[in-house]
């Protein structure tokens, strides 16, 4: 168990906290991640409800939850959303989700009022401001899997936030944390980008809204880190990908 | 935590923050059942109290159905009295256990970092003493300090060293680095450990200073990017005993070092 540093300058930190081994957590392994601009955070997708003590604790090295502004959901999913309530008990946090479930997140079960802390994120996507004026952008991936789904763009960083995109289905604490290999990581995602994502469309949309932006790493929310050619690999893999309704047979079949 | 901190108290830190960490989140799962509950209780209750006032306001209703009603009345009451109750001693709970957090999670950087300090200080005392010592009467002094150094990082593996002694022409410092950092990270790094060392040394900011640096090629670069995750050690030279005016010390990194007050942090004692 430890955290991950991803960047570092002077005024900004980026940290894959908590980085879980094999087995510590039920269900699917998650990344949550911290990025600390001065003295703001900002928590990414902080994970399913179990979860919250592990993350704090890896957290407190580096910020208090006072200094938590903001947590961002990429999507609605019990192992984003989960734990929130209790964030919102201990952080004043704004929580920035998409429109599309604003009215859904309470039904995970949210102390009182906290509803006026939901800030819903338009279609087009939003950018969240820290006080000194830098941005992350909030860029829209929606069906990527969920319908109203965004991944966090960190323009200092360079890196790309991006939910279940990239996403592993990864057990063993064995695996490094990173994706050098591409082609040797494809099995890890293969079964779960042709069923989860929902359509090449959707890709092709997102990568259209991604467009030329310069990328140091995509982490995703579940498994290893892609940087270095890794990423170039990813993309081309994704550009071709069959996925989700273009596989979709019937009798509830899928195509291989 | 950074790298030098005892491995016990890492473990110590991190269960007992998970543990205080877990009973919130159990509270808060605990509360919010109490809280569904209670709103049903509140509307069958009240579903049920009001039957029963319909049938005691009746001409013909007996004193057992206007008693019940009266009973049920007052045990609406009491319900909300137990409610309130409840989620104050949640709210206190809540706020006692994150102050709790917090305490403790200070506590022990606190703790951490002044444990280091002591091993460094205690242990090494004498090493440090060798390099100051050998300053004028070691011919060969480069090769001898990096032999010391060698030992030296063996038990303690820092990022920086240094030793700068305040001479007739202004500061001399020798910096000595394990490996090679890139040239922006030792721009980033030296000009505030000159400001360091120049205020240490009770010298004006401007003073001229003398920076000769040596890389130890017998380890590769470890350190951490920026001046700001750095914590220094230092020690004031004995005067007394080598007849110079100096400083010397350890620089090493922290991922702490950017959220603590850095007054708090440098520890300066004499040998």
């Amino acid at each position: 168990m430890r955290n991950l540093e991803l960047y570092r300058d002077s005024n900004h930190l980026c940290v894959l906290l908590h980085e879980t081994e094999g087995n510590e957590e039920e269900g699917i392994h998650s990344n949550q991640y911290l990025i600390l601009h001065r003295e703001e955070g900002v928590l990414l997708d902080p994970g399913g409800f179990g979860v919250m003590p592990d993350v704090l604790e890896a957290m407190l090295d580096y910020c208090t939850p006072e200094q938590i502004k903001a947590i961002i959901l990429s999507h609605q999913d019990p192992d984003i959303v989960g734990g929130l309530a209790s964030w919102l008990e201990i952080t004043q946090a704004q929580v920035w989700i998409s429109r599309l479930w604003t009215r859904f997140i309470p039904h995970y079960g949210l102390p009182p009022k906290a509803v006026e802390r939901l800030i819903a994120i338009p279609d087009e996507g939003a950018r969240f401001t820290w006080n000194d004026g830098t941005e992350l952008e909030l860029l829209p991936a929606h069906f990527l899997h969920s319908e109203g789904n965004f991944h966090v763009y960190d323009p200092t960083s360079q890196i790309l936030f991006s939910g279940d995109l990239g996403a592993a289905e990864m057990s063993s604490a064995a695996l490094s944390p990173f994706v050098d290999d591409f082609p040797a990581h494809v099995c890890q995602i293969a079964g779960f980008h042709r069923r989860y994502m929902v359509s090449h469309r959707a890709v092709a949309v997102w990568r259209a809204t991604l467009g030329d932006r310069p990328l140091s790493m995509i982490a995703p929310q579940h498994g290893a880190i892609y940087r270095g050619r890794a990423i170039t690999d990813f993309l081309a893999w994704i550009d071709e990908l069959p996925c989700g309704v273009d596989c979709l047979q019937p009798g509830g079949r899928f195509l291989p | 935590m950074n790298r030098f901190v005892p491995s016990n108290l890492v473990v110590l830190r991190r269960d007992v923050l998970c543990a205080a960490s877990a009973l919130l989140e159990e509270q808060v799962r605990a509360s919010q059942a109490f809280s569904a509950i209670a709103k049903t209780l509140h509307r069958v209750h009240g579903e049920l109290a009001n039957s029963l006032a319909e049938l005691a306001g009746r001409a013909d209703a007996d004193l057992t159905v206007r008693q019940l009603a009266r009973r049920c009345q007052t045990l609406r009451t009491t319900l909300a009295l137990v409610e309130q109750h409840y989620q104050a001693d949640v709210v206190r709970q809540r706020d006692a256990l994150r102050a709790l957090l917090a305490a403790f999670n200070e506590s022990s950087k606190v703790l951490a970092q002044t444990l280091v300090e002591k091993d460094l200080l205690d242990r090494h005392r004498m090493v440090l003493e060798r390099v100051v010592l050998s300053y004028e009467r070691v011919i060969n002094w480069l090769p001898f300090i990096e032999e010391v150094l060698k030992e030296f990082h063996a038990i303690f593996p820092f990022d920086l060293f240094f030793v700068a002694f305040a001479e007739k022409h202004g500061l001399t410092a020798h910096l000595f680095y394990p490996g090679r950092p890139t040239a922006a990270q030792r721009s980033d790094l030296e000009p505030q450990l000159v400001r360091e060392l120049l205020a240490r040394l009770n010298q004006p900011f401007d003073a001229a200073v003398d920076l000769a640096v040596h890389y130890l090629d017998w380890t590769p670069w470890f350190g951490i990017a920026t001046a700001q995750c750095y914590q220094l050690l230092t020690e004031k030279v004995p005067d007394h005993r080598s007849g110079l005016a100096g400083i010397l010390g350890v620089g090493f990194g922290s991922p702490h070092a950017r959220v603590r007050d850095r007054s708090q942090r440098t520890a300066p004692a004499c040998v």
